[in-house]
């Protein structure tokens, strides 16, 4: 976890996958993003998730590799399903979810 | 502890041990999740709470559950928790706190300057260690299963979570993990303190760490194939991060080979951790003993024979930061702690110390052998954040004389012994209720955190 306006879009990452149910698409989408930060050793700081007619989706982070200038916080683990809600009302969006840390 | 009811349902049987103030302490969450864990199919005996419970994914933090394979019983990745086999390992030395202490600053430096600790600190060791140079024979005998988890299934260990742990073999990781050196400050149980090998003003090496991010993956992977899969097994979940899957199922033999080859990981990291502390105070204490107390995880399910009621019978024993404790006599311990009982760590936070333990004959009936692992938290990483500076905390513990090294001044606000339930009272309750009994208290004076 570090200050996003300070991170540079230099790298992109695309993600693909199946899931109907929007919330498990939300943490499938967080772990795959925790798994790319940690492997390619990244920090995103832009993010764009889409879901196309026949239920795919594709989303693509953006971001640049891990600098000494960025403050890292705590490790997260994963995302969890503890807590886990989306909802739609009146036209705004309310998402919560909890990561183990 | 008793049993508690819900509304119109059958009596669920559900233990929470604690001293009144620790239950009164603990919050509402640690009740209602302890009982959606003994509704999952197929527990044995009562799901359990540990004296340093609180609330967590799924099962509850500290949560103990049972579950018998043979009467359609399950196997948990949240019961397991995300950092799979997290543990202690505790080193004795042959030091004493008088003789060492001017070196303190130094020695604590050059640990923090050879062990990689917090998030993104890579290692150089590599996923496959070579056979020789990491650690010596005795060791072995002084880690629980021998070193090894004989059912490990490292084919069911998928690549994404292999190549998360390539460059963090040998990595603290950050969070609640340290590196301490401690002193026996005090010694409960002289008899059991000479068996263990201690002594009052003995220098002793703590390391609290798991299998990082191998085990984060296969956590949070299956997690998400689990609770998809529930409504196939016909397994109503109370709550979604209660997935699991059935002992005997392909899906439920895949994890549990994955979660014992994940097991072997974090020992070998740990066992790396050890091989890199005796090398940085082996150049500072020249001829320095670092001999293996014992080495136990508090992050696993394994399978052990146990008894309820008039026989024994093997159970998947989730413990979820919570301790195997095991009494005098048991088969599984090596020869030296056959007399004594297993050695049992509660890790406290920076600067609060920490309790060494000796696993009890009676824990076998009240708890499957299982005990406190820590302090555990009083108040959420949030809250630590808002009441606590790191830079205040850091200031105050060298003025105790513990000398504190993290990249992060986040992190140590965080952990500030503020956070933390009082970990003498966790101690004494866990020996009140039969669990443990208090052998010696260690006095930190350096701590490396992530």
């Amino acid at each position: 976890m570090t200050d996003l306006s300070a991170v540079h879009p230099h790298q992109e990452v695309d993600l693909s996958f199946v899931e109907p149910d929007e919330e498990l698409a939300l943490v499938t989408w967080i772990n795959r993003l925790l798994t790319e930060s940690d492997i390619r050793r990244l920090v995103f700081g832009r993010f764009k998730l889409e879901r196309n007619a026949a239920g795919l989706w594709h989303g693509r982070a953006f971001g640049e590799f891990w600098r000494e200038t960025h403050p890292r916080g705590i490790e997260v683990k994963g995302a969890t399903l503890s807590h886990l809600s989306i909802k739609h009302e009146g036209g705004l969006w309310t998402v919560r979810l909890v990561v183990d840390i | 502890m008793g049993f508690i009811s819900g509304k119109g349902e059958k009596r669920t049987p559900v233990v929470l041990f604690g001293t009144e103030p620790l239950i009164r302490q603990m919050d509402d969450k640690v009740l209602e999740q302890i009982i959606n864990t003994s509704r999952l199919p197929g527990l044995a005996g009562s799901a359990l709470t540990m004296p340093d419970a609180h609330w967590g994914c799924g099962f509850p933090i500290g949560g103990v559950a049972a579950f018998d394979a043979g009467q359609g019983g399950v196997i948990s990745a949240g019961g397991v928790g995300f950092d799979n086999s997290c543990g202690i390992r505790t080193l004795l030395t042959d030091l004493t706190e008088e003789k060492t202490a001017p070196k303190f600053e130094s020695l604590a430096d050059e640990l923090f300057r050879r062990v990689p600790a917090g998030v993104g600190q890579e290692s150089s060791f590599p996923f496959s260690l070579p056979e020789h140079g990491f650690g010596e024979k005795a060791d072995l005998d002084r880690i629980e299963e021998g070193g090894c988890m004989p059912e490990a299934r490292p084919e069911s260990v998928s690549e994404k979570a292999k190549i998360r742990q390539q460059e963090e073999m040998g990595t603290l990781g950050s969070g609640n993990h340290y590196l301490e050196v401690q002193v026996v400050d005090k010694i409960q149980d002289p008899n059991v303190a000479k068996a263990f090998g201690l002594f009052e003003g003995q220098i002793l090496v703590s390391l609290h760490c798991g299998s990082r991010g191998l085990g984060h993956q296969i956590g949070t992977d299956t997690m998400m194939e689990f609770v998809k899969a529930a409504p196939r097994w016909k397994i109503v979940l109370p709550d979604r991060e209660l997935a699991c899957a059935p002992i005997r199922s392909e899906a439920g033999q895949r994890y549990l080979g994955a979660m014992n080859a994940t097991i072997n990981v974090a020992l070998a990291n740990r066992q790396i951790l050890s091989q890199t502390v005796r090398n940085v105070m082996g150049e500072i204490f020249p001829g320095i003993v670092l001999d293996t107390l014992y080495d136990v995880s508090h992050n696993t399910c394994k399978e052990e024979l146990h008894r309820i009621g008039d026989r024994s019978r093997p159970l998947f024993v989730h413990r979820k930061a919570a301790t195997r404790a095991l009494g005098p006599g048991h088969p599984s311990l090596p020869s030296v702690y056959r007399s004594p009982g297993q050695p049992v760590f509660i890790g406290g936070s920076i600067g609060s110390g920490s309790w060494i333990l000796a696993g009890v004959s009676q824990s076998e009936e009240l708890s499957f052998s299982s005990a406190s692992h820590g302090a555990g938290r009083s108040m959420s990483r949030h809250e630590a954040l808002r009441r606590f500076s790191g830079r205040m905390v850091k200031k105050e513990l060298l003025s105790r004389g513990i000398h504190i090294r993290s990249n992060s001044l986040r992190g140590i606000a965080e952990e500030a012994p503020g956070a933390y339930k009082d970990i003498d009272q966790v101690a004494e309750a866990t020996e009140i209720a039969g669990l443990a009994k208090r052998v010696a208290f260690l006095r930190p004076r350096v701590c490396l955190k992530g």
